[in-house]
């Protein structure tokens, strides 16, 4: 299974949840009392990137697993 | 088998509290994407008093697909090509005769009129300095033109401006039906679990197709088909679910286009087997061709670029603003594009993929299900209306059709629930209905023990995964496939989840092995080959018997099969058999 990580610098967040309002498969939640993203289902990141992309202070990388992607086809490299 | 006894005692849903909320509205739309909001913004400039709500998995203006692809519009410039010459080229190299041509005509008809729509609602579309449409021609009829990323939250906008209310976060679980009528509809909270009770006049699913979580981008996971198939609504075309396309072997990135340009490891010309010239889209016969070559042991299979106009530019068209200035857009591409390009470096390798695109509810003109008071829109219904005949959904062999076929259908519906709630009186929810819809919803937290949802999803994507069992298909391979997804379809009944979010992973996977059983039994029956529609034991198209849909019904909870013919006869492009007085 593919390890995605979603890496937030939590001190440069300015809390203005458009990272949580883009995740359309809800892998970021938002933490009302400290305003801030939790990365809390990585495993389904679709790595759109668009958290990381919308972010007005750049406080958000993704990091993609390319390799722990499964491509489902019946060729050894490509299973 | 895996049961998880991790999960054990993580959620006592037996003893907690799950709060409900009641809503009463005129429309019910579930799904936030461009279609579910078209059909919201449309319906209240058509009827202004209407209630309209969007229940949205996610969030409305960020869900869909609409937003996540290349924005492309399909364009058709009247001058050169008039809807008649359009449909009957489609028919014939894309339809291939299964297709509804006056749904098609009246598709193309409307065409300048919804890009002038999508712009009225503050959707960003490039002109030129003399203020004509940035077209790029993509055939000899058509052309694309670029739209903006954050469409969606530009027709989310309109929206809310117009008093649609949303309700995000809320996972749509079940239709309700009564009399035979749609009256609502039942979800309930990712966040906290609240269950929602949704009275409605009219319900429109604008909820995508079904794509198996395998190209993770495409994030269609068949809820609404579900649904509405739980709920007694028909299917139509679900054996055309089955879209693939190639991928960069390292970074999984599309390669649209690169079909034209494919070499075996022995250095020669592939495309040259399936393909006399260069064509617009990708078919079928690529993705055949792609498995024949690496299971003759001729992979890998790679792309020569530089040697295609279309391709040679890599991914300029997206990443910069030389031919469209998109600034949303850019940003997004930049991202995306670059960590791809990083991983592929100088990799030309391609893996064909499934993306499914399965959109299979069964639709009339009026985008009504056969359920009155129920319909289905945009990338959920594309071929139960038949529409685009042999092909998956969009882009269905006809690239920039997805987010204006979604546009096309909101528009059309709009008018359809205003008009069913004219004619149709109230009718009221049945409670125990109700009692078992949420009972079957949380039924996966209640469990002390079971399998992962991640589990199930696997042993599906196992099946429907590698093209030679759901692209370029044999009797054999179609048997293997439907095989495995039995055994997925026997966990279905054990799958635990730990949390709401798992809970919605848990309905997906249910509703993965639902799409895929149907896709494997119709794609059994049909003994041809058509359009995108490709057996390998056979390989011809058969008019004779197969100018037929597949219907998939829903008997008391059997799946039952049962065809319906063509109604070509009505339709001004014949198949060849049927021409000059044959029959």
């Amino acid at each position: 299974m593919a390890n995605h990580q979603i890496i937030v610098d939590q001190e440069k967040c300015i809390g203005c949840k458009n990272c949580y309002k883009s995740c359309f498969v809800d892998v970021i939640r938002w933490d009302e009392s400290s305003k801030k993203p939790i990365i809390a289902y990585p495993k389904d990141c679709a790595h759109c990137t668009y958290c990381e992309a919308i972010c007005p202070v750049n406080c958000i990388e993704v990091v993609i697993d390319f390799e722990g992607e499964r491509l489902y086809q019946s060729f050894d490299k490509h299973r | 088998m895996k049961m998880n006894a991790d999960r054990e005692g993580k959620t006592d849903m037996k003893n907690a509290e799950i709060q409900e909320k009641v809503l009463s509205t005129d429309v019910l739309i579930v799904g936030g994407g461009i279609g579910g909001l078209t059909a919201a913004v449309r319906t209240k400039e058509v009827n202004p008093h209407l209630d309209v709500v969007i229940m949205e998995k996610n969030t409305t203006g960020y869900s869909g697909k609409a937003n996540r692809g290349g924005g492309v519009l399909q364009y058709f410039d009247f001058e050169k090509c008039t809807p008649d010459q359009f449909v009957q080229y489609h028919v014939h190299n894309v339809g291939a005769y299964l297709g509804d041509q006056e749904l098609l005509h009246e598709y193309v008809s409307k065409n300048n009129e919804m890009i002038d729509k999508l712009v009225e609602w503050g959707v960003k579309v490039p002109y030129t300095e003399d203020g004509k449409l940035k077209v790029v021609p993509t055939g000899p009829m058509v052309g694309i033109i670029g739209v903006d990323l954050d469409i969606t939250l530009q027709v989310r906008k309109a929206a809310v401006k117009l008093g649609v209310k949303i309700l995000d976060k809320v996972v749509m679980s079940d239709v309700l039906t009564s009399e035979g009528k749609a009256v609502g509809a039942v979800g309930y909270s990712l966040l906290d679990g609240t269950f929602h009770v949704v009275k409605a006049k009219t319900v429109v699913l604008a909820t995508g197709s079904q794509n198996y979580k395998i190209m993770p981008m495409w994030n269609g996971r068949g809820d609404g088909i579900a649904a509405a198939y739980r709920a007694g609504a028909e299917m139509r075309n679900t054996e055309f679910g089955n879209f693939a396309q190639q991928y960069t072997a390292r970074a999984h990135h599309d390669a649209v286009f690169t079909e034209n340009v494919m070499y075996n490891a022995l250095g020669e010309n592939i495309t040259k087997n399936f393909r006399r010239f260069r064509e617009a889209d990708v078919s079928s016969k690529a993705v055949a061709e792609w498995y024949k070559q690496m299971s003759a042991g001729k992979g890998p299979i790679s792309v020569h670029r530089e040697e295609y106009e279309v391709t040679a530019h890599g991914d300029a068209m997206f990443t910069t603003p030389r031919v469209w200035d998109r600034p949303y857009g850019i940003e997004v591409w930049k991202r995306i594009y670059g960590k791809a390009a990083e991983r592929d470096g100088d990799c030309k390798e391609i893996v064909m993929c499934l993306v499914g695109e399965q959109s299979p509810v069964k639709v009339g003109h009026d985008m009504q299900t056969t359920i009155p008071g129920l319909y289905a829109i945009g990338d959920l219904s594309y071929t139960g209306s038949t529409a685009p005949g042999a092909v998956p959904a969009p882009p269905g062999r006809n690239r920039g059709s997805g987010i204006l076929n979604a546009v096309f259908n909101g528009l059309i519906v709009a008018e359809s629930c205003s008009d069913y709630i004219e004619k149709n009186s109230d009718i009221a929810i049945d409670d125990d209905q109700v009692k078992a819809c949420k009972e079957r919803a949380y039924a996966p937290l209640l469990r002390e023990v079971g399998i992962s949802a991640d589990e199930v999803m696997d042993d599906v994507r196992e099946a429907i995964g590698p093209v030679e069992n759901s692209v370029y298909m044999s009797q054999h391979r179609l048997e293997i496939g439907l095989r495995k997804v039995e055994k997925a379809k026997a966990k279905v009944t054990q799958l635990k989840a730990a949390d709401f979010h798992d809970l919605c992973n848990c309905h997906e996977a249910e509703a993965m092995v639902l799409s895929a059983e149907m896709q494997f039994k119709a794609a059994s029956m049909r003994k041809e080959s058509r359009g995108w529609f490709l057996r390998e034991d056979y390989p011809e198209m058969d008019n004779e018997n197969w100018l037929k849909y597949i219907i998939v019904k829903n008997m008391n909870g059997e799946m039952v099969f049962d065809t319906e013919d063509v109604p070509y006869e009505k339709w001004a492009v014949k198949p060849p058999m049927f021409q000059h007085g044959q029959k």
